[in-house]
């Protein structure tokens, strides 16, 4: 079944299963985008949980709109970015004082599910310096090589003009040559 | 570099930021991401390709970024073995299955029947209780109180709420018990309900065992005991709040009961115990699961255990009594500490404190109902000899019923409603005052050694007592029960801490009590009675909130029964004056007597009795027998009152401090959301009421209007902050101007005024003024009364500031253009058909003046220049050729879109024996679309879909072109316009600007005249667009949205498309006896010599049919002058006539108001309008004004007048522009 067949038998049979079953295909995906952009496993799995809640409450917004995943994922990047600003206002001011933990425990998290085979230096090295990224650079950056999304989807997504995500993808691409380079002659 | 290449990546390339990648000009730049990222079309992928070929920097470039695009794939990829989350933690990589099917259960609870609606509330309730307070709600709140169930505990088997183990509890835990209730048996519960909907959890029916076992096992609430049956809140209604954005995890009991270290079971039950006659063995099963629970709020009737000995009188504390008994197992000693008559220490309080055994110390507050049966009876109307009733001792079971507020651990959470930003401006507060030091400032410092902490606790304070206030007990429920050093400082706020809860108990005292009892009633006056040193730290203080509800002098200082209650401030009729002198009386005997309590049989009349109310009623607001209409909203009233008042006293305690600290926005905001969190509860509350007693009318009016009142305070003052911060930046920069060394710390911290503009040209002379200053001066009429100036009616520079303050875009103040932003807002007024222009004038105060004027006040001058209509009969083919710009950049943002759906407005607009022709222009013009009648929009729309975007911006080809086709096909009754539409500027072509203007100077004098319509807003020209238009005798629109394209090809079509008038001139002639000074706003580019008035081989401003223009003058007039303030000229070449017209207007005295609110709505709107403009543009004369006072003015518009799109657009604007003003304040 479609998305949009999925989408009607929720709306107008009521199946709640369906919803399921349209949900089950985006989570992961979702997930992974959310997990890396907020750099937080777990607040990541509330975003997405809170995304999906938005899903099923207002089904015919979704129905309204060409990709179900695009939708969900500016939903979830909305409400990403408004977990982020709350974290960044806490953390600012608490961070003279403690290391706050949902930092400590992401990163815990994303080395802790990290098998040996991976634990290769470089990949460590490259994740952190995605996880260093400014959030936009982050988002876009994430939506065009882990969402596959194009300038225009990812425009849509998060609400700028695909010029804008263009020079954002670009300069992020040029940061990261610059840092990765950086990390590669200092371990040389 | 190859020529060709450049245009395409340049236009792109060029961001808004003005930034440029370090390869420099000449470089691909970001078309390589888009290369490399395959985001190209076939053509662009070519020139990038052939690029490449040739240039070796970019080629190296695509190597690295190549590189670092595998580095990135392979770091995102996700491995073998990654997806598997470890164990007890959640997966960074896949969704956890047990949330998707909260989520597939919360889509079919989605559409449930209105009473489950009714049923959420309840649930929402305490979602709102975590928003609120930070706290976890946890209610017990039993449903019905029948006869047959009061008599026996209601007593959940404690294997009757069980749980999975092992569940992350970083949060707390959230549960709700269940009573029957047939009436509410409704299941399911709505998340977006819950969201909305505040206060409490609610009441649900018995659950029918099994069915309520999960998927995932999990086993929710099911009873054993049907008689008895209690269930746990739904696991919808968990995630409902779950939902709500905060991170709260939810834990689950733990059964059988284990009480952990962590939890000190006896101690909450027997504190609880003791208030209650509970055995709290239920509450026991939580465990280890409190141990990160902040606190619960609930509310219980309940029956005391048959066999609850009352020791009687056991002492006298600091002006209380103090009632001891001991519950049935003998191992809980109690105590209550009863006022007496006349307590000095607690003036205009019913204070009750209720205090177990081994330290657990209970403080109750007024509202706390205990009663025995015998007062239940008074209150039924059966009257009983007062000395048969005492409240405590000797009955054996006294009837109680409160409404508890418990905390356990830490109050306060991370995710909940504390993350307003004061924290941030605290953090700011408590570092700048070094940097600054000002003596101010340190003076604040060293006044509040921890001024996070104090500005943090009063915040939390409030919140933690808005829930007491509610709370008709408080328990204790653990020594570190509230750690006072979680108030004091944030750093642990998920650990328990180790102080005590008299901490909070001291705070809320100091803060709310107007006496506060600080020394531990219990250790001094009984210290067997704890056990304890008398200075355990555990002590918890007896608060009285209700200030407001307590009974009038004379009346019973004890909370013997409902309507003593209420007896203080409800208007005691003769009736209720009867009763309540029993009553007093009776509360009299009670402190008197403890003799004995009542008999079982009576205390079960006596819940029947009350059962209705119970089980209708929510536990908002208690109950209060059946004849509570009244009471209830009296209480709500009082509730208001004490809340108003509530706030009122923390707003003065708080901005007294606060308001040089520059922490008062934050708090200001923090107190909005309260306020606000408060009205949405209040009216919720009010809504179910009003659902549940349909007899029952509350004055919601009143209840709401109190609260919205102080909400709007509270954005006033927030407005009125912003406003200053506004200020000071704006004087920051101008000083800035003048001293470049300026230091901005010690600046803001004492903010110099910037000088108001003076009234005068500064001694420049009119031009040198405008060279200098870039506006227009105030002209004294003895040197110059004429003021002309080309009739202007474009409105690009409007829309398209417009657009660049929505997409958050620094917009360049030399592009706005005053005039343009008012004749954007056209008049409606019907001009006289019979003329070519009407004029309105219309004068006031400058609501913006703030000038330095040696006399009189600048008053504004609004003249208004309307061209009449066009008669259907007059109307005119036109032959309209378009000439897009298909250059590589129209691809973006969509405006080839926007072409195409501006041009299929105008089409739907055309009449049929109109006709469109286009041509497009990249690197070189081609022809797309000979002229074809409008009738064929088809063809025309399909011509447009063909066009690809791609190469240069070659606008002088472009409109040779489209200027040679026009030519061709020109017919004698038509009229003919080239229709330019462009995102930028020439990037290729070879001649000068002027020598493209020149050429569109000559067709135009053909009679083919020009239109601009521009997109897009990076690498744009305006100046360039707006001469192009100017010289073109046509108009110049900027479109960035379908709405705009609606407004031009649309609603503006006749004015866009005809000509009533060619080179319109205005002069303003003041006369120098009245007017002593004036200042034309805007218009500067439109300066025509006062001489050349009547000189008509002049170039001036082109009108189309229905056009406004609006003049906006300001002027200075002479004291004690009279008269008219002069002539207004129009002269234009009629197109109609074929000739040269004039006319004039005088400017009478009488339309000057003496006040600004006696001003119309359009004159207050562009006065504002004209303010934004000028502010926008850094206008000389508005360096004092603001964006504030902008919307201040625009806020004051009627409530009609804010509500057209235009005006909340506008809105919209100003609020941009202003936050974008505020971008540099420190945080």
């Amino acid at each position: 079944m479609t998305d949009r067949e999925l989408l009607l038998a929720y709306v107008e049979a009521r199946d709640a299963d369906s919803l399921g079953t349209l949900l089950a295909r985006y989570q992961d995906s979702l997930l992974r985008f959310v997990a890396r952009l907020l750099g937080d496993a777990d607040a990541a799995q509330d975003v997405v949980q809170e995304t999906f809640l938005e899903a099923a409450r207002h089904p015919k917004r979704l129905l309204n709109v060409d990709n179900c995943q695009n939708w969900l994922l500016r939903v979830a990047r909305n409400r990403s970015v408004d977990h982020l600003r709350k974290e960044t206002r806490r953390r600012r001011h608490t961070e003279a004082s403690a290391p706050t933990r949902t930092r400590e425990l992401a990163a815990t998290e994303l080395a802790s599910t990290t098998s040996p085979l991976e634990r290769d230096e470089r990949r460590t090295k490259t994740r952190a310096a995605i996880d260093a990224l400014p959030p936009r650079q982050k988002e876009v950056l994430l939506l065009r090589i882990e969402a596959g999304k194009s300038y225009r989807e990812i425009a849509e997504i998060i609400g700028l003009s695909p010029t804008n995500v263009g020079f954002i993808l670009h300069r992020t691409m040029r940061d990261l040559s610059t840092r990765l380079a950086t990390l590669g002659e200092k371990d040389a | 570099m190859n020529t060709t290449h450049e245009p395409n990546h340049d236009s792109p390339g060029r961001h808004p930021n003005g930034e440029t990648t370090p390869n420099g000009d000449g470089h691909l730049r970001y078309l390589i991401t888009a290369y490399l990222f395959d985001n190209l079309t076939d053509e662009g992928r070519a020139e990038v390709e052939e690029h490449l070929e040739a240039c070796a920097e970019c080629r190296q470039e695509f190597d690295e970024l190549s590189s670092t695009r595998a580095l990135l794939k392979d770091a995102l990829e996700l491995r073998e073995g990654e997806g598997e989350p470890a164990e007890g933690e959640s997966s960074a990589y896949s969704f956890e299955a047990h949330r998707l099917e909260r989520v597939i259960a919360a889509g079919r609870g989605r559409r449930q029947s209105t009473n489950v609606r009714k049923m959420v509330r309840w649930g929402a309730a305490a979602a709102a209780a975590v928003l609120l307070f930070g706290v976890v709600p946890y209610l017990l709140r039993p449903q019905v109180m029948n006869a047959r169930r009061s008599a026996s505990m209601v007593r959940p088997q404690t294997n009757a709420v069980e749980f999975k183990e092992g569940v992350d509890l970083v949060g707390g835990t959230e549960l709700d018990y269940f009573y029957e209730d047939e009436s509410e048996s409704e299941k399911a519960f709505d998340p977006d309900t819950l969201r909305s909907a505040p206060s409490r959890w609610g009441a649900r029916a018995a659950p029918k065992k099994e069915e309520n076992v999960a998927a995932d096992g999990w086993a929710y609430g099911t009873a054993t005991d049907p008689e008895e049956s209690l269930e746990v809140l739904s696991d919808q209604a968990i995630e409902g709040v779950r939902a709500f954005g905060d991170n709260q995890k939810l834990g689950r009991f733990n059964a059988p009961a284990a009480p952990s270290p962590q939890f000190p079971a006896p101690v909450l039950a027997a504190a609880f115990e003791a208030t209650t006659g509970v055995t709290l063995n239920d509450l026991e099963t939580g465990g280890k699961d409190f141990a990160n629970k902040n606190a619960f709020v609930g509310r219980v009737t309940v029956d005391a255990p048959a066999g609850t000995t009352a020791l009687g009188k056991a002492g006298e504390i600091q002006g209380f009594d103090r009632f001891k008994f001991a519950d049935p197992s003998g191992n809980t000693t109690a105590f209550i500490d009863l006022p007496r008559e006349s307590n000095s220490n607690a003036p205009g309080m019913n204070f009750l404190s209720v205090g177990g055994s081994d330290e657990r110390h209970l403080t109750a507050l007024d509202t706390v109902q205990i009663f025995d049966q015998k007062s239940k009876v008074d209150q039924a109307g059966t009257a009983h000899p007062p000395s048969q009733s005492a409240p405590i001792g000797g009955v054996e079971t006294p009837v109680r019923e409160m409404q508890f507020f418990g905390l356990v651990g830490g109050v306060f959470d991370d995710d909940l409603g504390l993350e307003t930003g004061e924290r941030t401006m605290e953090a700011d507060v408590a570092q700048k005052p070094r940097s600054r030091g000002t003596p101010q400032n340190r003076g604040r410092r060293s006044k509040s050694n921890a001024p996070q902490s104090e500005f943090q606790r009063q915040n939390e304070l409030k919140k933690v007592n808005e829930e007491l206030a509610k709370s008709d007990v408080v328990l204790g429920l653990r020594s570190d029960a509230i750690s006072g050093s979680q108030l004091r400082s944030l750093e642990s706020r998920r650990v328990g801490g180790v102080d005590s809860g008299f901490t909070l108990q001291k705070n809320l005292s100091d803060n709310f009590l107007s006496e506060t009892r600080t020394r531990d009633p219990i250790s001094q006056a009984d210290p067997t009675d704890t056990g304890r040193p008398s200075n355990s730290p555990a002590m918890f203080r007896g608060l009285a909130q209700r200030q407001n509800v307590s009974p009038p002098k004379g009346a019973s200082a004890l909370p013997l029964d409902d309507t003593t209650f209420f007896a203080g401030p409800r208007d005691v009729g003769p009736e209720n004056a009867r009763q309540d002198d029993e009553k007093r009386e009776e509360g009299a005997s009670k402190k008197r007597g403890l003799d004995s309590y009542g008999t079982d049989e009576d205390a079960i009349a006596a819940s029947e009795k009350r059962a209705p109310s119970t089980s209708s009623r929510g536990a908002a607001l208690g109950e209060w027998g059946d004849d509570d209409g009244e009471e209830e909203e009296l209480l709500e009233r009082q509730e208001q009152t004490r809340l108003a008042q509530e706030i009122s006293e923390l707003e003065e305690e708080w901005y007294g401090e606060v308001y040089q600290t520059g922490r008062d926005k934050a708090i200001a905001q923090g107190l909005l959301d309260q306020a606000n969190q408060r009205i949405e509860i209040l009216q919720r509350e009010i809504d179910r009421e009003n659902g549940l007693r349909k007899s029952q009318t509350i004055d919601v009016q009143d209840t709401n209007g109190n609260l919205r009142d102080q909400v709007k305070q509270a954005q006033s003052r927030i407005r009125a902050l912003e406003s200053n911060h506004e200020r000071t930046l704006r004087a920051f920069r101008y000083y800035q101007t003048i001293d470049a060394n300026l230091d901005r710390g010690r600046f803001f911290a004492n903010p110099l005024e910037i000088p108001a503009p003076e009234a005068g040209d500064e001694g420049l002379g009119r031009d040198g003024f405008r060279a200098t200053y870039g506006v227009n001066p105030f002209v004294e009429t003895e040197r110059d009364a004429q003021s002309t100036f080309a009739m202007d009616v474009d409105t690009a520079s409007f829309t398209r500031t417009q657009a660049m303050l929505a997409s958050g875009q620094r917009v360049d103040p030399s592009t706005v253009r005053t005039e343009e932003f008012v004749n954007a807002f056209p008049d409606s007024r019907a001009a006289d058909p019979h003329q070519a222009f009407s004029v309105f004038c219309e004068g006031g105060p400058s609501p913006f003046g703030g000038h330095a004027t040696s006399g009189a006040p600048v008053e504004q001058l609004q003249i208004t220049v309307k061209a009449r209509d066009l008669a259907p009969a007059e109307r005119r083919p036109v032959i309209l050729t378009f000439a897009i710009d298909t250059s590589g950049s129209m691809e973006l943002g969509a405006r080839l879109e926007a072409v195409r759906t501006a041009l299929a407005t105008l089409l739907a607009n055309l009449e049929s024996d109109d006709r469109v022709g286009i041509i497009a222009y990249g690197t070189q013009p081609y022809l797309v679309l000979p002229h074809t009648s409008a009738r064929e929009s088809d063809r025309i729309l399909d011509a447009v879909d063909g066009l690809t975007p791609l190469g240069s911006t070659n606008v002088e080809a472009g409109l040779d072109l489209a200027y040679r086709i026009a030519d061709e096909s020109t017919h004698a009754r038509a009229v003919s316009r080239v229709v330019l539409c462009s995102d930028g500027v020439a990037t290729s072509g070879a001649r000068s600007a002027d020598d493209i203007l020149k050429k569109v100077r000559i067709y135009a004098d053909r009679g083919i005249y020009l239109s601009v319509v521009g997109f897009g807003q990076e690498r744009y020209d305006d100046a360039f667009l707006e001469k192009l238009a100017n010289q073109g005798n046509g108009n110049y629109a900027y479109v960035d949205s379908a709405a705009d394209a609606a407004r031009l090809f649309k609603d503006n079509l006749p004015a866009a498309l005809s000509v009533l008038a060619r080179d319109a001139k205005i002069q303003v002639e003041f006369d120098p006896e009245v007017v002593s000074q004036y200042r034309l706003l805007g218009y500067e580019n439109r300066d025509v010599a006062d001489k050349d008035f009547r000189n008509d081989t002049i170039d001036a401003g082109e009108v189309g049919p229905g056009s406004t223009v609006t003049a906006i003058y300001e002027v200075v007039r002479r004291p004690a002058s009279a008269g008219a303030l002069g002539r207004v000229f129009l002269r234009y070449h009629d197109t109609t006539l074929g000739r040269v017209e004039e006319l004039d207007f005088p400017i009478p005295p009488g339309i000057v108001a003496t006040k600004f609110a006696h001003t119309s709505a359009r004159f207050r709107l562009l006065s504002s309008v004209a303010e934004l403009a000028e502010l926008l543009r850094g206008s000389y004369f508005a360096r004092s004004g603001t964006f504030s006072d902008v919307l201040d003015q625009l806020n004051r518009l009627s409530p009609s007048a804010r509500s057209t799109p235009e005006v909340r657009a506008l809105i919209d604007m100003t609020v941009q522009a202003r936050r974008a003003s505020l971008e540099e304040w420190p945080e």
